[in-house]
C-alpha cells in the first residue's frame, strides 16, 4: 500500500504552508518569551555555578596549593559581618562561626540542591511517565493498581512520608549505596514524587487512546506496547518535560526542609538546608548574613524554575494557542 | 448511583489498607531492630535486655505468618519454683541464643523463631542478627589464627531446685544442641528419667497461633486504634484528645483566615484581568511561593522577639498563638491566591457565561448567580482536603515554635522510634484524608451526572 501511495503518478500534494511540531512550536513560543529566556538564563548560571564548584572541589582535593572549601577554617575570623570595601571575594558574604565564607558556601550549596532536584527528578519522572502510560492505556486491572498505589502515598502527608522513610534508611546499604545520607533523599523524593506527573499522564494518554491514529495502529495489527512505546509516548512526553521542570521545586525545598530537621544531607556538606539550620539561632544575636544568604539564594533559583516552568506549560499547552 | 458508592466505599477501604501495609513496611520491616532505642543503656544494653523488650513488645514474633519454630526447653519435675537458664561466669550463652524466659514457667525459650526449624538448622540461624554497622571503616576483625569462640555454657535451674550445667561452645546445628541437653551428665533425676527436654517446638496450626505475627498484630491494633505509646505507655487516642485541641486552636484561625483572605484578593484580581493590578497580584504571590517556608518561620519569630520577647515561644502566654497564625497566613498565601484566580477565571471565560452578558443579565447577577455557584465545587474540595491538617497540624511549624499539637506529637514519635504511635497517627491522618475525598466524589457524583454514569 505504502509503496502505491508514493508512486502515485500525481506525487504528493505540495503543502500550502509547512506546519510546526509540537516541539518546534513549543521552542519557538519559548524563545520569544523574554522572561522565560531570563529565567531560563537564571536556571543555567545556577547550574555553571554549580558545575563550577564541584570541578573545583575535586580538583582542589588532590592538590596543596588550593584550599578545598573543608579546609578553610579561621577560627581567628568567625562570624564577620559581610564587608564589601575588600577586594577579598571570600569576605563579602562573612563568615560562619568556623571562619569558612558564607558566600562560597552558598554558591557550594547550588550544587547539593541542582543535585538532589535532578536525581529525585531522575527517579520520579521517568516512573511516573511509564505508570501513567500503562495505567491510561490498557485500563482494566493495571490501572486499578497504579491508581490504587497513587492514592494510597497520596493519603499521606508528604512532609510525614518523607521524613519516615528517611528514617527508615538509617543505616540501610542497598547494592553498595548508603541510603543514610544525601543518596536516601534522592531515593526517598524520587519514590514520593512521581505522582503528579503519573496522573497527568494516565489522563492524557486515556484521551490518546481514544484517538483514530491509535484505533488505525490497532486495526492494522499492531502490537499494544509498540502502540504505547512508539505512538502514545511521544505525545505525552512534553508533560515529562513540565514536571521535570516543576518537580525541581519540590526537590528543593524537601531537601532544605530534610537538613533542617537533620535527616538531610549530612552535617558538614554545604547545603542552603544546612546552612539554614545552623543560623537559626544566629538571627537573635544579630548574625543575619548566613541564613539570608541561603534564602535569598533558593528563592532565585525557586523563583526563576517556577517561571520558567509555567512559561514552558503555556508553551506546550495547545488549549491556550487560540487564546 | 448504589453502585457507584458501593465502589468508592471498596476503594476507600482498600487504600486505609494498604496505608497500613506501608506503615508495616516502613516502621517495622525497613527500620529493623529498634530495641535500643527503647532499652536502658541503648546501643551499649546486653542482648538479654533487648531479647526481653522485644518479647514484651511482641517483637520477637514471626514478621508475616506464624508458621515458625522455636527451641523450647522443657522441664518435668514440676516443683514449685521456675525453670530458670543462665549463663555460667564467663560464657556467652544468654547472647549466643538469646534465651527468654517464659509465662508458663515450666518452658524456656531459645533463640528466635525459624522457619522450618529441624535437627540440621544450624545454629546461627536462632541467633539474634548482629548489630548493624554503622561504619564501613570499622577494622576488620583480626584474621590469622582463627579465634576461639567464647564458651557457652548454660546453668539450668530446675522447678526443684536441682542444677546442672551443659557446655554447648562445639554445637553446630540444632540437632547436636538438642542432644548435648538431653544427655547433658546433671539432667538424670534418681529414677534416670530426664529432668528437662529439649525440643523443637510443635508447629501451632490453631488460626489463633497462626496469625500471632507481627504483620496481623499491626493490622489488629492499627484498625481499633488500640496502638500505646512504647515510651510511656499512654493510650494513642487519649494522646491525640489532649493534643488535638492544640493543633485545631492554630490550624483554625490559620486556614479560616487564610481561605477568606485568598478569596478576596484573588476575587479582585481576577476581576481586573490582564490589567496592572492582575499582573501585580499575580506576581506578588509567585514570589510569595518562592520564599522558602523556613524563612518565614525563622524570620517572623526573630521578629516577634524583637517586639514582644515573651511571646515568641511555647505557649505560655495567650498571645503566642498569632505569629504562627500570621505565618502560616502568609506563607499559603501566594499559592492559593494563584489557585483560587485560576478557578475563577476558568469559568468566567466559558461560553455560558458571555451568552448571559450578550442577552443583557447584568454583571452582578452572572458574577454572583452562575459564576460562584460554579466556582464552589474545586474551592469546596480544597477546603475538605485541609481537613486533616487541621487535626494533625503543621508539624514545622509546631516544632519550632514549641506548640504541644499533633504536628509535633509526629516528629517526636519518629525521633524516637515510637513505633505504634507513628503508625497511629499516620494511619489516622490517612483516614480523615480518604473520608474527605470520599464525601467530595460522592457529593460531586451527586450534583454532575456526567461523573456517576462514567
Amino acid at each position: 500500500m505504502a509503496k502505491n501511495v508514493q508512486s502515485d503518478p500525481a506525487g504528493p500534494a505540495p503543502r500550502a504552508e509547512a506546519g510546526r511540531s509540537l516541539w518546534a512550536d513549543a521552542r519557538r513560543r519559548l524563545t520569544r518569551d523574554r522572561f522565560a529566556m531570563i529565567c531560563l538564563g537564571v536556571i543555567v548560571l545556577y547550574v555553571a555555578i554549580a558545575a563550577a564548584a564541584g570541578v573545583y572541589e575535586l580538583i582542589a582535593e588532590g592538590r596543596d596549593d588550593l584550599p578545598a572549601f573543608a579546609e578553610t577554617d579561621d577560627y581567628q575570623r568567625s562570624n564577620q559581618p559581610p564587608a564589601l570595601n575588600t577586594w577579598d571575594w571570600k569576605r563579602w558574604g562573612g563568615t560562619d562561626w568556623e571562619g569558612k565564607s558564607v558566600l562560597w558556601k552558598t554558591l557550594l550549596g547550588a550544587k547539593v540542591s541542582l543535585t538532589v532536584g535532578f536525581m529525585a527528578n531522575v527517579i520520579a519522572v521517568p516512573l511516573g511517565l511509564i505508570l501513567g502510560a500503562i495505567a491510561g492505556y490498557y485500563g482494566g486491572k493495571a490501572d486499578a493498581v497504579i491508581v490504587w498505589l497513587f492514592s494510597t502515598l497520596m493519603s499521606i502527608p508528604g512532609i510525614v512520608l518523607l521524613i519516615a522513610i528517611k528514617f527508615a534508611f538509617d543505616g540501610v546499604v542497598v547494592a553498595g549505596v548508603d541510603l543514610s545520607g544525601i543518596h536516601g533523599v534522592y531515593v526517598a523524593l524520587g519514590v514520593l514524587s512521581w505522582i503528579g506527573t503519573c496522573r497527568l499522564v494516565r489522563a492524557e494518554t486515556m484521551k490518546i487512546r481514544e484517538l483514530d491514529y491509535v484505533l488505525a495502529a490497532r486495526a492494522i495489527g499492531t502490537p499494544g506496547p509498540v502502540i504505547l512505546f512508539r505512538h502514545v509516548l511521544p505525545n505525552v512526553m512534553h508533560l515529562a518535560i513540565i514536571n521535570f521542570s516543576l518537580g525541581f521545586i519540590g526537590a528543593i525545598k524537601a531537601e532544605v526542609i530534610l537538613s533542617y530537621l537533620g535527616l538531610g544531607v549530612g552535617v558538614g556538606t554545604p547545603s542552603w538546608g544546612n546552612m539554614i539550620t545552623a543560623a537559626q539561632l544566629d538571627l537573635f544575636i544579630g548574625r543575619w548574613w548566613e541564613l539570608t544568604a541561603a534564602v535569598v539564594a533558593m528563592f532565585f533559583l525557586v523563583l526563576a524554575l517556577n517561571v520558567f516552568g509555567d512559561r514552558l506549560r503555556d508553551a506546550f499547552d495547545p488549549r491556550l494557542r487560540t487564546a | 448511583m448504589v453502585g457507584f458508592v458501593l465502589r468508592r466505599l471498596g476503594q476507600s477501604v482498600l487504600t486505609i489498607a494498604g496505608v497500613m501495609v506501608i506503615t508495616f513496611l516502613l516502621f517495622r520491616v525497613i527500620a529493623g531492630d529498634i530495641a535500643s532505642d527503647h532499652v536502658q543503656g541503648g546501643l551499649k544494653a546486653t542482648e538479654q535486655a533487648k531479647a526481653d523488650w522485644r518479647h514484651l513488645h511482641g517483637y520477637d514474633r514471626p514478621v508475616l505468618v506464624n508458621l515458625h519454630q522455636q527451641l523450647l526447653l522443657v522441664d518435668h519435675t514440676s516443683g514449685d519454683s521456675y525453670l530458670r537458664v543462665e549463663d555460667a561466669p564467663g560464657s556467652e550463652a544468654t547472647e549466643k541464643l538469646a534465651l527468654i524466659p517464659s509465662d508458663e514457667n515450666l518452658q524456656v525459650r531459645m533463640g528466635r523463631y525459624v522457619f522450618g526449624l529441624d535437627a540440621d538448622t544450624p545454629l546461627a540461624d536462632l541467633m539474634p542478627p548482629p548489630p548493624k554497622k554503622k561504619d564501613a571503616d570499622a577494622p576488620p576483625p583480626a584474621t590469622g589464627e582463627a579465634k576461639q569462640p567464647p564458651p557457652a555454657v548454660m546453668v539450668v535451674k530446675t522447678s526443684s531446685n536441682a542444677t546442672f550445667q551443659v557446655d554447648f561452645t562445639p554445637a553446630r546445628t540444632c540437632g547436636e544442641l538438642i542432644e548435648m541437653i538431653n544427655d547433658a551428665e546433671g539432667n538424670r533425676g534418681p529414677d534416670g528419667e530426664r529432668l528437662v527436654t529439649a525440643k523443637v517446638s510443635d508447629l501451632d496450626l490453631r488460626p489463633r497461633s497462626i496469625l500471632d505475627s507481627q504483620f496481623i498484630d499491626h493490622l489488629v491494633k492499627s484498625a481499633t486504634f488500640q496502638a500505646r505509646s512504647l515510651k510511656t505507655n499512654e493510650k494513642l487516642t487519649d494522646i491525640i484528645v489532649q493534643r488535638a485541641p492544640k493543633s485545631l486552636a492554630l490550624m483554625l484561625p490559620a486556614t479560616a483566615i487564610g481561605w477568606v483572605l485568598a478569596m478576596i484578593i484573588s476575587s479582585f484580581v481576577a476581576y481586573y484581568r490582564g490589567r496592572l493590578v492582575d499582573k501585580i497580584g499575580v506576581f506578588g504571590s509567585v514570589l510569595g511561593m518562592c520564599v522558602p517556608f523556613l524563612a518565614y518561620m525563622l524570620y517572623g519569630q526573630w521578629l516577634m522577639f524583637k517586639i514582644a520577647p515573651d511571646h515568641a515561644y511555647g505557649l505560655a502566654n495567650r498571645g503566642n498563638i498569632y505569629v504562627p497564625i500570621a505565618i502560616m497566613v502568609i506563607a499559603g498565601l501566594g499559592g492559593s491566591v494563584r489557585f483560587y484566580r485560576t478557578v475563577i477565571l476558568d469559568e468566567t471565560n466559558r461560553d455560558y457565561v458571555r451568552t448571559a452578558l450578550a442577552k443583557g443579565v447584568p454583571l452582578t447577577a452572572v458574577l454572583f448567580k452562575h459564576v460562584l455557584k460554579n466556582c464552589m465545587l474545586p474551592i469546596l474540595t480544597n477546603l475538605i482536603l485541609a481537613i486533616p491538617f487541621l487535626i494533625m497540624g503543621s508539624l514545622l511549624v509546631e516544632t519550632y515554635f514549641g506548640i504541644p499539637g499533633l504536628g509535633d506529637l509526629t516528629l517526636t514519635s519518629i525521633n524516637g522510634r515510637d513505633e505504634p504511635i507513628m503508625s497511629g497517627l499516620v494511619l489516622l491522618t490517612a483516614v480523615i484524608w480518604t473520608v474527605g475525598v470520599l464525601i467530595t466524589d460522592l457529593s460531586y457524583a451527586l450534583f454532575d451526572p456526567r461523573i456517576r454514569l462514567r
